[in-house]
């Protein structure tokens, strides 16, 4: 009985609570973090960076364990080791009878995959670990650069790192919006078993030039891209239905945290065709409003409060876990109907000079039982990755045409294997 | 760099077609972007499951044949059901837990008390359920859970939830002994002594990693 009698454990988060409750084969609520390097991977430099970065990050060692009334966090003596990419992209990490860790690290060639469980970190919180194993892997690596370069990205606490954004957040407040339901329009068409990742990189500051010539941001103006695209494929008779895009937002730039968790509230944009085909100018217009009337701190905490209201409620808190299981999946069918597909921009990867040189590209995929997109930024290469189960790419070749006739320089990777 | 006429755009790795358009590609491939996956293996799980859904349902559909053309007075086929049925979910969860001892154990214990009530009190109650089933199970369930945690060095920790709940419920034949359910008493004392022994032992010696558990597994 020398082991300890209680092992340390965490509560999940408002955000994390979802994912346990809902995920499947189908969506396994996983994502993916990968970088291309300039030579090939060295498994076991890589295996020391990564036990390094985990001195520092040590709540990713925790595995889920299910209570009578919620799901919970709790530390193990499971310790990962990095592997060739042998799975799909985003295989499902959490087994509902099964001990694993939730989070994977691979690699293939010149690559580094970083997998991780939604419950247990947002794309920023594991954006935060991957920068770190990075930094700790290059300097194994190349002697020349410094180990602790990923302290000077990360410098937060360590205890800091485990903090519940939403539960530090949350005060009462009035809903005073009312959030409009839609009927919104959906993508159809035969599914594969396997998740389709088509990415296409390019030059950010090609498209943030051309974003800028429109007088708005690059999310929104590859919003609106998006719109079109989804707008050309769908049937005449679905055009009065709104296309409805979420886009999380990362609350930490908002409400100020050190969070390695899940600290993001989800957005909704919803944009209506109708007869006539509008002009670029008028659906970036509408876009824009739409964003700067969510994206205010006003607006965001009333989300959080909401949510978190919910988790609170002592009714539903008091459901046994079975209960909530059965009720979480169908309000999560009932939130998938209301959107289109999700957007998801992670922004501008910071990483240091001496690590950014041996970087070429940097991505972020998740897994999804539709289609949904991330986006992301590093040095000066855009990726914006579609991961879909559909068959049919016709949004995907119109996005990227429509980008290429603009003039920008796209290099298409995608995981098909023909 | 390959690279698409149509589309207008490079393409990284080795493709024969555009990923995008399936058009033609022009270039020379790359090496690839993703590994080859080796195909995963059939699901055992799956297949058992299946085979013995088709399995109950052929012998039901037999039995309900034979009790039309030979018994017809006696409808005995409805028994072949309801057993069919037991046999069939008792599988199904056997399989679903399969890979947790604990979670399988406590769901057998569940499903199989549940059943014998059922067919106690289907086949005219005779209270062979209460007397010998309930008693023998909750308090063999007990004993191999503590074996087995022994046997394969688990640490106390991860099974006391489970043996203090497998205890608790062995104090429920106390219960069926005061209403009078009970005709045989022997199987249910020791049942109750068992289960009081174990509940005492895990209170006196690991109250700490109890107090723990049950927090955890508790919070709200």
């Amino acid at each position: 009985m020398a082991m300890a009698q209680i092992l340390s454990w965490l509560r999940l988060d408002n955000v994390g609570k979802i994912f346990p409750s809902t995920s499947s084969k189908r969506d396994t609520g996983v994502f993916r973090l990968t970088c291309e390097l300039d030579e090939l991977v060295q498994p076991e430099q890589l295996q020391e960076a990564l036990d390094k970065t985990l001195e520092q990050f040590p709540h990713f060692l925790y595995i889920m364990r299910s209570g009578f009334f919620w799901y919970y966090l709790e530390a193990s003596e499971l310790r990962p080791t990095v592997h060739v990419e042998n799975k799909g992209v985003c295989a499902p990490l959490f087994h509902r009878n099964r001990h694993t860790l939730l989070f994977d690290v691979s690699y293939y060639e010149n690559r580094i995959h970083l997998e991780v469980y939604h419950a247990l970190a947002d794309g920023t919180g594991a954006m935060q670990f991957y920068t770190c194993l990075l930094c700790r892997y290059i300097a194994a690596v190349d002697g020349g650069v410094d180990g602790t370069l990923a302290d000077q990205i990360a410098p937060s606490p360590i205890t800091a790192r485990a903090e519940d954004g939403f539960r530090k957040y949350y005060r009462r407040v009035k809903n005073r919006h009312v959030e409009p339901s839609f009927r919104a329009y959906h993508f159809a068409g035969t599914k594969s078993e396997d998740l389709i990742i088509t990415e296409g990189r390019m030059p950010c500051h090609e498209v943030l030039s051309l974003a800028k010539a429109h007088g708005t941001t690059l999310t929104v103006f590859l919003c609106a891209l998006l719109l079109f695209a989804v707008y050309e494929d769908m049937q005449r008779f679905h055009q009065k239905r709104p296309v409805v895009l979420t886009v999380p937002v990362n609350l930490r730039s908002y409400f100020p945290s050190d969070t390695a968790r899940n600290f993001f509230g989800n957005i909704r944009i919803a944009y209506r065709f109708g007869d006539e085909t509008p002009t670029f100018e008028e659906v970036i217009h509408a876009l824009d409003d739409a964003f700067k009337r969510e994206l205010t701190e006003e607006r965001l905490n009333e989300r959080i409060s909401r949510f978190t209201a919910l988790e609170r409620n002592p009714i539903a808190k008091a459901a046994p876990l079975l209960l909530k299981n059965f009720v979480l999946r169908i309000a999560r069918r009932i939130s998938d109907a209301g959107e289109t597909m999700v957007v998801s921009n992670v922004g501008i990867v910071k990483l240091p000079e001496a690590v950014l040189q041996h970087v070429k590209h940097m991505s972020v995929f998740t897994g999804t039982s539709r289609q949904q997109i991330c986006i992301c930024t590093c040095g000066d290469v855009l990726s914006i990755a579609f991961s879909s189960k559909f068959v049919n790419q016709e949004i995907q070749c119109r996005l990227f045409r429509r980008l290429a006739e603009l003039g920008v320089a796209v290099e298409i990777s995608s995981n098909l294997p023909n | 760099m390959l690279y698409c006429e149509a589309c207008k755009v490079k393409i990284a790795g080795d493709h024969t077609h555009c990923p995008l358009c399936g058009g033609n590609v022009t270039g020379e491939a790359e090496k690839k972007c993703y590994p080859v996956l080796v195909p995963s293996k059939p699901n055992l799980t799956k297949k058992i499951m299946q085979i013995s859904t088709i399995a109950v349902f052929a012998a039901q559909i037999i039995c309900t044949a034979v009790n039309v053309l030979v018994t017809p007075t006696i409808w005995w086929c409805l028994y072949t059901l309801f057993g069919l049925i037991c046999g069939w979910v008792w599988l199904a969860i056997g399989l679903a837990k399969k890979e947790n001892m604990k979670k399988s154990i406590a769901w057998q214990l569940v499903v199989v008390s549940l059943f014998s009530l059922l067919w106690d009190i289907g086949t005219g109650w005779r209270g062979w359920s209460v007397d010998f089933v309930f008693p023998s199970i909750y308090t063999c369930a007990l004993l191999v859970l503590l074996l087995l945690a022994r046997l394969l060095h688990v640490p106390v920790r991860d099974y006391i939830i489970y043996a203090g709940l497998g205890a608790v419920l062995g104090i429920i034949p106390v219960i069926f002994m005061a209403t009078g359910l009970v005709h045989v008493l022997i199987p249910s004392v020791v049942c109750v002594s068992v289960s009081l022994i174990v509940i005492c032992t895990l209170l006196l010696f690991h109250w700490k990693a109890v107090h723990g558990e049950v927090m955890k597994k508790m919070h709200l």
